[in-house]
């Protein structure tokens, strides 16, 4: 049997604000510091971080607790360079863009969605080329990639012309906490209101919304809209919104929070009527599947992976058409006005959000990192040198 | 059966899904595509229109329109680079391609500026695609050659007038109520009067174009037309206006060039065009010509609506092409409808249908892509045909020569070209003839290309 040792990439732990990718990253360390402890690196750039900081920022202190201990040195253990050192198939694992390329004998990259080459409108000129240079390279030299949905999976085999073989899906998965909702549906107090999930950037498509309200502003009357996300690029809130919110009908009525803790979205979440989450493309859809598995009925967009999430075909719309979204929303507010109807529904999505797991999510990756593992001849002892490491010899032809 | 079709491009889509401005890159598309739209209306097929086919994980996914049993064709009007797939899909690309071999990674130095998008690779683009159809011979032949197959040539459809178009010979003077409606939305004006304006060299307003038309044939003088985008290196501007302005300075000073410019007047405007654009053009293909210093050439840009454009053409005697290489070349083919007569190399699309018999020949020599044309697109060893400022000028000069019968003969003739290889009636066979056969393997083989596309997941 080959020993192995597993290099996690944290450098999306750096973030701040820990949404999408740095979650993912935070969910395989913590998978890793409770399977394989001792056979687990974690690394940022060239230097590899003490796991006892890695486990302290992920279970409490999401945020710039690790990046400032990283600046300050105060959670680095010496160089990549050495840990590297020894008889071992050492496996890259990379959450996201890699930093490094063919470094380690196995690399396994995640590939969460093609935007950046199939909607580079939707993106900056210059984060749509870094980041389509970098798909590409990051194709070119991985073993394994892991695509976070069928759509990407087809998206990275199509127009990166991956080799099918390399490239498998293991769907994202998301927390399921406890779930009380009927007592928190009871709420008289809370007005009802609609949750609209997503960063302010143009492919989450708010302007729909944005439409529906001016098409309808009497829809304000009966429900209140919420924006919840925090600040990307492109026209911000109160470009796309500044009309509506000075509407007298809608006034008070739509509101933006910006970015908020896990906690406090939970609990907006748990309280909404439902949520609209009208993204024109995504590479899997984790707000989806969190509203889910909090109970929180939703509709979305019928794109890219977001029809994987087992919605009932009535949740989905196209997210060109405001009349599609219209109806669609139309059918929500009527499904969910009553409180033993949503009920139904919230547990229903409980249930459908259950297959979502972090274990599950990480569990194919190593399963299937161990399968390839497995494929190779056993390692021979050797003491490899900084300058034969350079050289290492690619595990898969 | 269900017609998918795609044609805004990705600045379009980011300035909220509208069209492309006039003369702005990748513009062409949208009227090859408008022009394919009318035939398959004719045709009675259903089109709908996917701005992002990309953000569909199936045809199924598209709308109700889509919930019948056949797999719907998609076809794209877009750029290479621009190529985005309705999943599960029959996809069909419709391109223009003027060179002789495509940009392809593996001719790429590693570190190419276009080596920033997968699609930068025009033989793995149209790799992806089932089905690709060109607007000429020229075309196919280059994607052949490159190893792409299915390759079927089934041009844009150029609409014939409906009103006969004019006799040669004697001809009487086109001074009616048409003539003198003015053309409010266009710029135009003659070098020499920008020149004239240095201080404030505002271009007049339109009204005066079919004016100076008329005015050139009351003096006994021939039009000349030429229309393309400035911003195309491949149009070689340098020769077709020091052509003329020659012939007009030894032979013909009566003789007009009316020379229409895409550009919409907002994004680019005519002095872009006259001081910057026009210049470096020329520079470009080693030419150094003042435009300043020519009375017998007119400049109009601007949009011209169906009904001016058709005037415009029909008000030409000749039309002046010097490009060096062409997908289609739409203009020249919608003058030679109305009868005018190209004079233009017989390369590239127009090897198709220029011929001495109905156009007056340009020679061309086949030369290298010079190097700012071909790195926009990472393009190496690449060929085009160039004409020459003497050849241009021999070229116009047989023209005027010609009498009255061979001129209607060639007229006439480009007339019959254009209804026999580009109608509407000899593009609707072409189509009905394609979507069949697609419809048929799609019914008979359930493992056709569109399908095998559709993996499954590997869990």
């Amino acid at each position: 049997m080959n020993d192995i040792r597993f290099f996690l990439d944290v450098s999306p732990l750096r973030d701040f604000a820990w949404t999408g990718i740095p979650i993912v990253t935070a969910k395989i360390a913590r998978y890793l510091l409770d399977t394989r402890p001792e056979a687990t690196i974690f690394y940022y750039g060239p230097d590899v971080v003490l796991p006892q900081f890695v486990a302290v920022a992920i279970d409490s202190a999401p945020g710039g607790y690790l990046r400032a201990l990283i600046e300050s040195d105060t959670a680095l253990a010496g160089s990549l360079d050495d840990a590297l050192r020894g008889d071992f198939i050492a496996v890259g694992l990379f959450p996201n863009i890699k930093p490094v390329h063919r470094v380690f004998d196995i690399e396994l990259v995640i590939i969460h969605d093609l935007s950046s080459i199939l909607l580079p409108e939707m993106h900056t000129p210059e984060s749509a080329v870094e980041h389509s240079q970098a798909h590409m390279r990051d194709v070119a030299t991985s073993d394994l990639i892991c695509c976070v949905s069928n759509a990407t999976r087809e998206d990275v085999i199509r127009y990166l012309g991956a080799r099918p073989e390399r490239v498998f899906v293991s769907h994202l998965g998301c927390d399921h906490v406890a779930n009380d909702t009927g007592a928190l549906q009871s709420s008289d107090a809370v007005p009802p209101y609609v949750v609209a999930l997503g960063t302010i950037e143009p492919r989450k498509n708010l302007m729909l919304v944005g439409n529906f309200i001016r098409s309808r502003p009497q829809v304000c009357d009966e429900i209140a809209f919420l924006f919840i996300g925090r600040r990307g690029w492109g026209a911000q809130f109160e470009e796309l919104f500044g009309d509506i919110m000075r509407m007298p009908r809608c006034r008070d009525r739509v509101l933006f929070t910006d970015y908020v803790t896990e906690e406090q979205k939970q609990r907006l979440l748990r309280h909404a009527r439902f949520a609209v989450y009208p993204s024109l493309f995504e590479g899997f859809g984790l707000p989806v599947v969190e509203c889910m598995a909090l109970g929180c009925p939703i509709i979305t967009s019928r794109s890219s992976s977001l029809v994987e999430l087992g919605l009932d075909d009535t949740a989905y719309f196209n997210p060109l058409s405001l009349g599609d979204f219209s109806r669609t929303f139309g059918l929500m507010q009527t499904r969910t006005a009553l409180d033993e109807e949503r009920r139904k529904l919230s547990h229903e999505l409980i249930r459908r959000a259950s297959v979502f797991t972090w274990g599950a999510f990480v569990r194919r990756i190593m399963d299937r990192v161990e399968e390839t593992v497995a494929t190779l001849p056993a390692a021979k002892p050797s003491t490899r040198s900084s300058s034969s490491r350079r050289n290492r010899r690619r595990a898969i032809a | 059966m269900t017609l998918y079709y795609s044609v805004r491009t990705r600045k379009a889509l980011k300035e909220r899904l509208g069209r492309l401005p006039l003369g702005l890159p990748h513009y062409s598309y949208g009227i090859v595509c408008g022009k394919f739209l009318k035939l398959f209306r004719d045709m009675e097929i259903q089109t709908v229109e996917l701005p992002m086919p990309e953000i569909y994980p199936s045809y199924r996914s598209v709308g109700p329109r889509s919930l019948g049993t056949s797999k719907p064709v998609h076809l794209m009007f877009k750029a290479f680079d621009e190529f985005r797939l309705l999943k599960g899909a029959y996809n069909i690309a419709h391109v223009a391609w003027e060179y002789s071999n495509l940009p392809s990674f593996d001719r790429m130095p590693q570190f190419h500026s276009k080596r920033t998008h997968p699609l930068n690779d025009y033989v793995f683009a149209l790799g992806l695609v089932d089905e690709i159809w060109v607007g000429c011979s020229f075309t196919r032949d280059t994607l052949l050659r490159e190893g792409l197959s299915n390759v079927h040539v089934i041009a844009a459809p150029i609409d014939l007038p409906q009103r006969p178009v004019r006799s040669a010979g004697n001809e009487s003077v086109l001074l009616d109520d048409a003539m003198l409606t003015p053309v409010q939305s266009v710029e135009c004006a003659r070098p020499s009067i920008v020149r004239a304006q240095a201080e404030d060299p505002a271009p007049t307003l339109g009204e005066g174009l079919f004016l100076r038309i008329t005015d050139c044939k009351f003096r006994g003088g021939r039009v000349f037309l030429s229309i393309f985008n400035p911003h195309d290196p491949r149009k070689n501007p340098g020769p077709l206006l020091a052509g003329f302005q020659r012939h007009c300075q030894r032979h013909r000073p009566n003789d007009h060039l009316i020379v229409k410019i895409l550009v919409d007047g907002k994004y680019n405007t005519l002095n872009d065009v006259l001081r910057v654009i026009l210049p470096r053009r020329c520079r470009e293909s080693l030419w150094s010509f003042d435009l300043m210093d020519c009375e017998n050439i007119t400049l109009v840009c601007g949009f011209m609506t169906d009904e001016e454009m058709d005037k415009l053409y029909c008000a030409a005697d000749f039309y002046l092409c010097t490009s060096n290489a062409e997908g289609q070349n739409l203009p020249l083919l919608e003058a030679m409808a109305r009868g005018v007569v190209p004079i233009s190399p017989a390369t590239t699309a127009m090897a198709d249908y220029v011929t001495e018999d109905n156009s007056i020949v340009l020679p061309a020599n086949e030369m290298p892509v010079y190097e700012s044309a071909a790195s926009a697109y990472g393009l190496f060893d690449a060929r085009w045909y160039e004409v020459s400022t003497k050849d241009v000028t021999l070229g116009i000069e047989r023209a005027v020569s010609l009498d009255g019968r061979a001129l209607q003969a060639k007229r006439a003739a480009a007339i019959q070209t254009v209804g026999k290889r580009y109608s509407s009636a000899a593009i609707t066979p072409l189509v009905a003839q394609r979507l069949s056969a697609i419809k048929e393997t799609l019914g008979s083989d359930p493992e056709l290309r569109a399908d095998q596309h559709s993996m499954a997941a590997v869990q």
